[in-house]
């Protein structure tokens, strides 16, 4: 009996109080729906709470960009996607201080930045262009079966033009790669992100149409 | 045992719902707009909550006493709020301020106009310089479209604000180019010899430019050269004037680029009608190699080296002779290398360096007189920013060069050595967002002149709105006298200018206004003393000079640019208006130079036809009549020649064929073959007089250009 008891207090303050990093951000996944406003927006703060609180692990920082990204390219206005793309660039910051300098989700995340800035500023191309592909790079020489690098590169040539050498057959190929790299994918650690599968699926579609 | 279960119980029941606070209300901006989305949250716990749809919260929390609610939303000031949380419910409701964006913060920007692609808003972007109709791809074509320039179609160089060419200076990554342009034909306004695509960043001065520069009396156009090319590509163009090929390669951290091209204007200048005839077409070849290496946005370093040359021959009307024709032939060769270094040595320090070395020779056949210029001019510049604080930034550094003009025509030789050096110092202060001011002092020395002057600058900025603020500038610019005094050994001391400008600037990202007025006056310009007045650029100066000229400049000028008023067109309008006289060189009373036009109109306009893929651009330009000397005439250069006008067009198609990216482009200058003057010659006695013909009416020009990124092969 007074094991029991002991246990069921145990249990019930950790419930409370001692959530871990990985918990906090499983669940705060789980609630994750990016096409849904008010849940995208309840994420990115969330996200943001969990940095504060563990500030010196590069995985919640990670996340909070992750979250503030996708935030920002569902966003309309022009003004405030600038603001999160600035947000999430210090977050990926705090990750690389914390411990992340030579992760290539990291750098796969800050391509992904870009390649959405080349969309919001199309006359500094040239800029984030630059950018894009200095850190696709990196991401790729770290690790190149990362499938978010192929998926990323994907979306880039899905939106440029056909006269610029991108359109839906010239995005196939890197899709079908993020595919094959998706495949060996397990959804166990929140330090190995498995964002983008879905995504990617949907993609393979409307190229294939 | 019965007693530990109930206080184990009483514990838990506390955890979970007795001890806890509920806060609720209401999240808006200023104006009472709910913010959803907004984030509310405990200090320092995972205590937290969105807002929803309406921008209401609720927040339960089990913390308790003194807390502090944080509460915070993307584009907006954040709030703390302290609380002392008792296990009650608390309504707070929040109104939050719009933080300000780098967008809305102050730029001291009076009289310079900016094509970047480095800040958010610009005037102007690089690309809107390149694909300016009439401009022919040259960046000072370009250029002579925006507010405060005159474009003088006989003569090269850019004419700002009542200043000749001569007092404007082009720099490259912050070394003077003292051959920016093509060498100069008699008659023919030249081209740069740049390519515009090698720029990222124009920032055009027309007045009250920083302590950085000097030797300029009324405008410098600073350009800045690119960082690395964004992918490894090999490019090959074609046109009426030659063709052109380019190979760059990009390595982790240095790129290394290589071009070459061959000139020959003979197709160009076939199918136009020249009103000169050119014996020997503009022909040259030219190379250059660029290397960059860049680490992260900490350090960038760049080396460039070009070469190049070209010969041609044209008949131009005689200099003494006014009925008369006579062949100029010239052979050029160029030379020109730049090195320069930035660095972030911490985020608040930073430095830059650069050197460079041009050389320039002429061999001229002037009519059946031999004569040579040989120029080379060598350079260094190095300085330090430091951020003192988060509103106090200073700058400082010293510019050293040397350089010399040797000529010779025929048996007659002249020249001049003369080595300059310049220290400068700059302080920004930006109390607030709002305002700004930039004091500086610059202190430079001729050494041929053995003379030194400080120049001090001023320029500010106040912000009066979200999208506009006022500015104004000030200072004083020092310029040695004009080349062709220092060849005849003639000697003077600095010529002077004060510039004072006011501006307004209304900017959105489509939308741009900017007024700017603006008054100089100028002091110690060089005078020939007792000399009829000659209109001859290549007079032979023999009598004595001194510092006794001056003179004023005022003037207007408007910009106004819309992207917003129809999708895919980009439409703008400088206007700018300007009086000036002066009393200089061998003029004989104050009055107002043929190089000035009163009233300047540009209108540019650039259409997309998104399904066609095809770019059509138009610019139209009107200029009142500019003064001309006329012997007869009772009062000193009072005639006007009739306006200028002129309308250009171009069109441009771009595709992709395989993996190779092409631009088919063509334009028709002066389409309205409008019989344009730039003024007129008189003959010894003034009894027959000729215009002065720009070399060509209307004119096509059309070309390609293919390139092809490399495919990587290990990109899949």
């Amino acid at each position: 009996m007074k094991k029991l008891m002991i246990l069921l207090f145990l249990a019930l303050t950790t419930m409370a109080y001692s959530q871990t990093i990985e918990e906090a951000i499983q669940t705060t996944l789980r609630q994750f729906n990016p096409g849904d406003r008010t849940a995208t927006m309840a994420a990115v703060n969330r996200f943001d709470l969990i940095a504060k609180k563990w500030n010196t692990d590069w995985v919640s920082h990670y996340y909070a960009a992750y979250a503030k990204t996708l935030a920002g390219a569902t966003e309309t206005d022009m003004a405030k996607k600038a603001q999160f793309f600035n947000e999430a660039e210090k977050s990926l910051e705090a990750a690389k201080e914390n411990g992340a300098d030579e992760n290539d989700e990291v750098y796969a995340l800050l391509a992904m930045i870009s390649s959405n800035r080349i969309e919001l500023e199309p006359e500094a191309w040239q800029k984030h262009m630059e950018s894009y592909n200095a850190n696709l790079r990196k991401a790729k020489q770290l690790r190149k079966e990362n499938p978010r690098i192929y998926y990323i590169e994907g979306m880039s040539k899905f939106y440029t033009p056909e006269a610029y050498g991108g359109g839906k057959a010239a995005a196939l190929i890197y899709f079908e790669k993020a595919n094959e790299y998706f495949k060996t994918e397990t959804n166990t650690d929140i330090r190995k992100p498995t964002w983008g599968k879905k995504q990617n699926e949907e993609m393979l579609k409307k190229c294939s149409e | 045992m019965r007693l530990l279960i109930s206080f184990l119980l009483f514990i838990i029941a506390s955890l979970d719902c007795v001890s806890q606070s509920t806060i609720t209300g209401k999240i808006t901006d200023q104006q009472g707009n709910s913010l959803p989305g907004a984030s509310i949250y405990i200090l320092n716990t995972l205590d937290g909550v969105s807002a929803n749809a309406e921008g209401t919260y609720t927040l339960v929390t089990s913390e308790k006493g003194n807390q502090v609610v944080v509460v915070s939303s993307i584009g907006y000031e954040p709030i703390n709020q302290s609380i002392v949380l008792e296990n009650k419910t608390y309504t707070l409701n929040f109104k939050l301020k719009e933080a300000i964006s780098e967008l809305e913060e102050v730029v001291i920007s009076a009289g310079t106009i900016e094509a970047t692609n480095d800040r958010k808003v610009a005037v102007l972007r690089p690309l809107d310089i390149v694909t300016t109709a009439g401009a022919a791809g040259d960046i000072i074509g370009a250029i002579q479209t925006l507010p405060g320039t005159t474009r003088v179609g006989e003569q090269t160089g850019l004419f700002v604000r009542g200043g000749d060419a001569s007092e404007a200076n082009v720099i490259i990554d912050g070394m003077i180019v003292q051959n920016f342009f093509t060498s100069d034909v008699p008659g023919i306004a030249q081209r740069s010899r740049f390519s515009p695509f090698q720029f990222k960043g124009t920032s055009f001065s027309s007045g009250g430019y920083s302590v950085r520069y000097g030797q300029a009396l009324s405008s410098v156009l600073e350009l800045s050269t690119n960082d690395m090319p964004a992918k490894s590509t090999v490019n090959v163009g074609l046109n009426m004037s030659g063709l052109f090929g380019s190979v760059a390669k990009v390595f982790e951290k240095n790129s290394l680029e290589v071009t070459g091209s061959y000139i020959n204007v003979a197709p160009f200048y076939n199918l136009a009608n020249t009103n000169f005839d050119f014996y020997k077409a503009p022909e040259g070849v030219s190379g250059s190699t660029r290397w960059v290496h860049k680490n992260g946005d900490k350090s960038i370093f760049k080396l460039l080296f070009s070469h190049g040359g070209f010969s041609s021959g044209t008949e131009i009307p005689d200099i003494n002779n006014a009925s008369q024709r006579f062949r100029f032939g010239i052979k050029n060769s160029n030379t020109y290398s730049n090195a320069s270094y930035f660095e972030n040595i911490n985020n608040k320090v930073y430095s830059f360096s650069a050197v460079s070395f041009g050389r320039n020779v002429d061999n001229i056949n002037f009519g059946a007189t031999p004569s040579k210029t040989e120029e080379w001019r060598l350079q260094g510049r190095t300085e330090l920013g430091f951020e003192i604080n988060n509103n106090l930034q200073l700058l400082s550094g010293a510019e050293w060069q040397r350089f010399s003009v040797q000529r010779s025509f025929d048996a007659f030789n002249s020249g001049f050595d003369e080595t300059q050096t310049a220290i400068y110092t700059e302080l920004e202060w930006k109390p607030s967002r709002k305002f700004g001011v930039k004091s500086g002092l610059r202190g430079e020395h001729s050494d041929l002149l053995s003379q030194f002057a400080l120049s001090p600058r001023l320029s500010a900025a106040y912000k009066v709105g979200k999208q506009s603020q006022v500015s104004i500038a000030s200072g004083v610019f020092y310029q040695n006298p004009n080349n062709r005094y220092l060849l005849a050994n003639k000697s003077a001391s600095f010529q002077q200018a004060i510039h004072y400008i006011a501006n307004y600037q209304w900017i959105t990202d489509k939308q741009t206004f900017r007024v700017e007025g603006y008054y100089k006056s100028y002091d110690r310009l060089v005078r020939e003393l007792n000399v009829p007045f000659n209109p001859n650029a290549f007079r032979f100066i023999s009598g004595d000079i001194d510092n006794s000229g001056n003179g004023f400049a005022q003037g207007i000028d408007v910009f106004w640019r819309d992207r917003k008023l129809v999708k895919n067109l980009d439409y703008w309008i400088s206007y700018s208006w300007v009086d000036t006289q002066r009393l200089f060189e061998n003029f004989t009373a104050r009055a107002t130079p043929t190089f000035i036009s009163d009233h300047n109109l540009n209108v540019i306009a650039k259409y997309f036809i998104e399904p066609l893929k095809v770019n059509i651009a138009a610019t139209y330009t009107f200029a009142t009549g500019r003064p001309y000397y006329n012997p007869n005439s009772a009062e000193f250069l009072n005639d006007r020649v009739p306006h200028f006008e002129n309308i250009s067009l171009n069109i441009s198609y771009v595709t992709t064929i395989k993996k190779v990216f092409a631009v088919f482009y063509a334009g028709v200058d002066n389409v309205t073959n409008r019989k344009n003057i730039f003024g007129y010659r008189y003959s010894t006695d003034g009894t027959q007089r000729f215009p002065i013909e720009p070399a060509l009416y209307r004119s096509v020009f059309v070309g390609m250009n293919f390139s092809l990124s490399a495919f990587n092969r290990d990109e899949l």
